[in-house]
């Protein structure tokens, strides 16, 4: 049994007694399920399945275009029916897996209608269809933390598949590149969506899921300064993306005026990653840059990309910080993880050429060493207890 | 409050069906009340024309041309059942936009290139793309295609597209033919 290792780990730490231990062997063996007998029913149930699917696709082709989206379309139906069913009588587990399965239905069916049809056009536009139509049963009907975070998943890849259109769109607009807007302020969307999703007492736990992975958007989207150097024409989309951020803040000091704890950490990484933005591209602009958008990891440009790397350090410094405060250990370490790498970056770009000899290795190697202590000894001392990652 | 909420859940979960069948009404509303023109297409790299299950290719117009540049509509002159369009591209800049004489016009982008930049690209004269359908990629059954990629390589087929061309100049495809016969009716022969 699992168990069975942690509990003698236990016993000899002192956390519990050889009673204890007992009582959990006990109660653990009384909760015993047949595991490999569901196993080999879902072993069965698995293979009928794929059996299906190759019967479908062997004979493909032949079955009609009408067949195909009629059976597609009944599905849908069976689906939407059965889900409805399940959120009325309160089958928890049951209302959350149907409502995945009739997502996936709704976009093969919008898929099936493309191929019967030979329709047109780009992948985001039907992803975006699929997210219209999806959403608002989604939002009605589930509650659970997975379907949060499988939302906000899908909301992501929708948006990264019409970013090229986006930026044509914006480049028209703007009269000119538009990476703060396209990237900062959908995260910043993300973080309403969860503050929004939170009001209702029964979603809260689907929130705090969709406000960590909007927490992840933010930390990507206050990095990407770090790999472009970007310096707009015009002002315009960086005072949208200051204005959204003050609004967002506004929201969030309302949240904390309510006894939102997570609100103030939050405030923080806005106001730090609009920060980085600022900072970089400011650099950027006392570097010369002028509408230029282009990868560099190298410090060829020495002292304006030496500092913008110092600006991300300072702002994975801000959230490893705040990791800490929160007791978010893995968040912390992810934190500092991110700095050791960037630091490591630097010293192999400052240094590259002694990488080839044996003294370079081994001083790029004990720096790597040293951050490792550095982090664990911090994370000790904090003595915070493991929390849930995000 | 109970009640309302039942009726916003059902009206959620019906969405997404009534939006699948739209789709569907739409697309034969389309395609049983546009303009059917039928346009030759040749593959677009020969060394490569099937990617997967589709038919990568380019439109191979039965073109009329009087001047050289960019166009964004075509006129069609003729339109038979049973053979390729005969069409005419109109000048973007308007110098060569009468559209008197055109069974209708087709939207979309392209270019009139000069004879010697399409003897550079050995390319059509008349590069132009139909709204609506942009993609250049038709579905083919798995089990013809690689019968279709060798009958592709040698010439030995005409393949075209009909064209359901609405009011407004968009256009969708309707069905595609080798040598006139549906991709069944031919290899079944």
């Amino acid at each position: 049994m699992f168990a069975n290792r942690y509990l003698s780990r236990w016993q000899g730490a002192g956390l519990i007694d050889a009673a204890g231990a007992q009582r959990i062997v006990d109660w653990e063996r009384a909760q015993a399920r047949p595991v490999w007998l569901w196993a080999l029913a879902g072993l069965g149930a698995f293979a009928i399945g794929m059996g299906v699917l190759a019967v479908v696709a062997a004979n493909w082709e032949r079955i009609p275009g009408w067949l195909k989206i009629t059976v597609n379309l009944a599905l849908n139906v069976g689906a939407a029916a059965a889900l409805f069913v399940s959120w009325q009588r309160g089958w928890e587990k049951t209302r959350e897996i149907l409502a995945i399965v009739l997502s996936g239905l709704v976009l093969s069916g919008i898929a099936l209608i493309s191929q019967v049809y030979q329709l047109d056009g780009p992948a985001w536009q039907a992803l975006l269809l699929w997210m219209a139509i999806c959403t608002p049963f989604i939002a009605l009907v589930t509650r659970s933390r997975v379907l949060g975070v499988a939302w906000a998943a899908a909301a992501t890849i929708t948006y990264l598949s019409s970013i090229e259109a986006l930026d044509r769109l914006l480049g028209r607009l703007l009269h000119g590149d538009a990476v703060i807007v396209m990237t900062w302020v959908p995260a910043l969307l993300l973080v309403v969506v969860g503050i929004v999703r939170g009001w209702f007492a029964t979603t809260r736990g689907q929130a705090d899921a969709i406000v960590a992975c909007a927490v992840l958007a933010l930390l990507f989207a206050a990095s990407v300064p770090q790999v472009i150097v970007f310096r707009p024409r015009e002002e315009v989309g960086t005072i949208a993306a200051i204005m959204a951020s003050l609004l967002v803040m506004a929201l969030l000091l309302r949240e904390r005026r309510r006894g939102d704890d997570a609100a103030t950490p939050l405030m923080a990484i806005v106001l730090a990653g609009l920060g980085v933005w600022l900072a970089s591209m400011l650099i950027w602009k006392l570097a010369g840059a002028n509408d230029t958008t282009h990868s560099t990891w190298s410090l060829t440009d020495r002292l304006p990309a030496l500092g913008a790397a110092l600006v991300f350090i300072v702002f994975w410094g801000v959230v490893s910080w705040l990791a800490l405060r929160a007791g978010r250990r893995t968040l912390f370490v992810l934190a500092f993880a991110v700095i050791t790498i960037r630091v490591f970056i630097i010293y192999w770009e400052a240094f590259g050429g002694l990488l080839n000899t044996g003294l370079g290795l081994i001083g790029g190697g004990l720096l790597c060493l040293a951050f490792a202590a550095l982090g664990w000894h911090i994370a000790r001392r904090a003595g915070r207890p493991v929390e849930a990652a995000i | 409050m109970k009640r309302m909420m039942m009726v916003l859940v059902i009206a959620a979960l019906a969405l997404p069906i009534a939006v699948l069948a739209a789709m569907v009404g739409d697309a034969e509303h389309r395609i049983a009340n546009a303009q059917v023109v039928r346009v030759a297409i040749r593959g677009y790299d020969p060394r490569d024309m099937l990617r997967g299950h589709y038919l990568v290719y380019r439109f191979d117009w039965n073109a009329e041309i009087t001047f050289v540049g960019r166009t964004e509509r075509l006129c069609v002159v003729t339109a038979p059942a049973d053979a390729p369009a005969r069409v005419r591209p109109l000048a973007a800049d308007g110098t060569e936009a009468s559209t008197a004489g055109c069974a209708l016009v087709l939207k979309g982008w392209g270019e009139v290139l000069p004879e010697a930049r399409r003897i550079q690209l050995d390319e059509r004269r008349l590069q132009f793309t139909p709204a609506g359908v942009a993609s250049g990629r038709l579905y083919v059954p798995e089990r013809h295609a690689r019968e279709l990629e060798r009958l592709l390589a040698s010439g030995k087929v005409q393949l075209t597209i009909d064209l359901a061309v609405m009011e407004t100049g968009r256009a969708s495809v309707k069905a595609w033919h080798i040598d006139g016969k549906t991709v069944d009716a031919y290899f079944a022969q």
